[in-house]
């Protein structure tokens, strides 16, 4: 098994059949599309994180200012609660958003397992320019 | 005078040949053929010298036999039942009948050989077969029993639409004959499939899980070093706080030897589930997305809120 330049490829599925130049340099620029989307998921993950402890933390802390302002011992549960839901939720959309970053990942893994040295580079390709674009947005608030 | 004998029981092997393909049609070379059975008999029965065949009648009983071969593997696989007698069955080394067959000095007695070819050199005329992946391929020795095994060989064609690997290259949803990481673990019924996705989800959990685990015990690690302060006598009797910040672990420390152990073993439970996806099985690549989810779902829970506490505290 070696790295071929040829304008012949099968990737992942049995529809996705390139026989030609055009068809080729179509692939190349999915796969590409695809290895700067998840350069980017991977940023927009860690992101999200953050806002949701934020915002979460925000929220709680309000809650309690506000209990403590109006001085109620009862129903103690009620804001701690929408805290937890809002917490959920955020993490359930954490959750799939890996799921789609763990399967984008291993379509890249297959593609490049195709041995195709234009799909190869496409890949490579992909994941500088997605790199290159999405981490300096994780420093920015 | 010598009594010729043509090519050796034409009217048998002719019908054992029809009886394997079905039909007679016309020459046609396919890659590999894997015949049980009598394939070429020629023999000329002579009285008193042991010569080699004749080559023409080699030609003939080579023509009486690629008239009728077939492409599909399930009809190359029938068995193939010629109540032939058998004096001496000779493992060929699996090139060229002809030549073997030229090669091979006749006895008197009529002569079968068990062989298997690997390809016909004269009637070539390469043809794609679509319905099958699966070729026989070829090995020298000859069985004593009929008993055969397709497997599968490689392709002389790369690339293309066509797949001639051992491996599936595109996704597939399927649950016969599915290889799964070792030679001993095959999946062939849906049962076995069932087990094989919970095994395959339970072991992206852990793996996730382990990941997660693995950063939680760093920082612990690490947090504990950092605020390593001890008291120190200082001058005048007082009571200094030496804080010894170091980030970092010792080499020989025991939470550095155990970070290595279970970066270990999140390397190969990677590869494994590398491996896994490689399969291109739809179900199993399903199992490893949603085991993953739902690892990272559970146990990443804890970690964010250890993640929030830490946050606001340092």
């Amino acid at each position: 098994m070696h790295f071929i330049f040829s304008n012949e490829v099968v990737l992942l599925f049995d529809f996705w059949n390139v026989h030609s130049p055009a068809g080729m340099a179509l692939s190349v620029l999915v796969v590409l599309f695809l290895a700067v989307l998840y350069e980017s998921i991977k940023v927009g993950k860690a992101k999200l994180l953050h806002q949701a402890v934020v915002s979460v933390s925000v929220l709680s802390s309000q809650q309690l200012t506000e209990e403590t302002d109006q001085d109620s011992s009862a129903s103690d549960s009620a804001p701690v609660s929408r805290a937890r839901l809002r917490w959920f939720f955020c993490h359930f959309g954490q959750s799939l958003i890996h799921v789609v970053q763990v399967v984008i990942g291993y379509f890249m893994m297959l593609a490049v397992m195709s041995y195709n040295t234009w799909i190869f580079f496409g890949v490579i390709l992909g994941s500088a320019v997605g790199y290159y674009l999405a981490y300096p947005l994780l420093s920015m608030v | 005078m010598p009594r010729r004998r043509a090519a050796f029981r034409q009217d048998e092997l002719s019908h054992g040949v029809s009886k394997l393909m079905g039909e007679q049609e016309p020459y046609q070379v396919f890659s590999t053929v894997h015949l049980y059975g009598v394939l070429i008999a020629g023999l000329r029965h002579t009285s008193l010298e042991n010569s080699p065949l004749d080559a023409s009648e080699v030609q003939k009983s080579w023509d009486i036999l690629g008239a009728g071969v077939e492409g599909h593997i399930k009809r190359i696989h029938q068995h193939l039942t010629l109540s032939f007698p058998l004096s001496t069955p000779t493992p060929a080394t699996g090139v060229f009948a002809p030549w073997f067959m030229s090669q091979v000095d006749f006895c008197s007695k009529p002569v079968i050989i068990f062989c298997r070819v690997s390809t016909f050199p004269a009637i070539v005329d390469h043809s794609h077969h679509t319905g099958t992946s699966h070729m026989a391929d070829n090995s020298t020795t000859a069985p004593p029993h009929h008993h055969h095994h397709p497997t599968t060989s490689a392709h002389h064609s790369h690339g293309g639409g066509m797949d001639g690997m051992m491996m599936s290259m595109t996704f597939y949803f399927g649950f016969k004959n599915v290889e799964l990481l070792f030679s001993g673990l095959v999946i062939n019924t849906a049962g076995e499939m069932a087990g094989a996705f919970v095994a395959v989800f339970l072991l992206a959990m852990f793996y996730e899980g382990l990941k997660i685990a693995r950063e939680s015990l760093l920082r612990k690690s690490q947090v504990s070093i950092r605020y390593n302060s001890m008291p120190v006598p200082g001058p005048n009797g007082t009571i200094l706080m030496e804080t010894h910040k170091t980030v970092g672990q010792q080499m020989l420390s025991f939470p550095h030897l155990l970070q290595t152990v279970l970066h270990i073993i999140q390397v190969v439970i990677s590869y494994f589930l590398m491996l896994i996806f490689m399969t291109y099985n739809g179900y199993l690549c399903i199992a490893v997305a949603a085991g993953a989810g739902t690892g990272y779902f559970l146990f990443s829970w804890k970690k964010a809120v250890v993640v929030d506490i830490t946050e606001h505290c340092h």
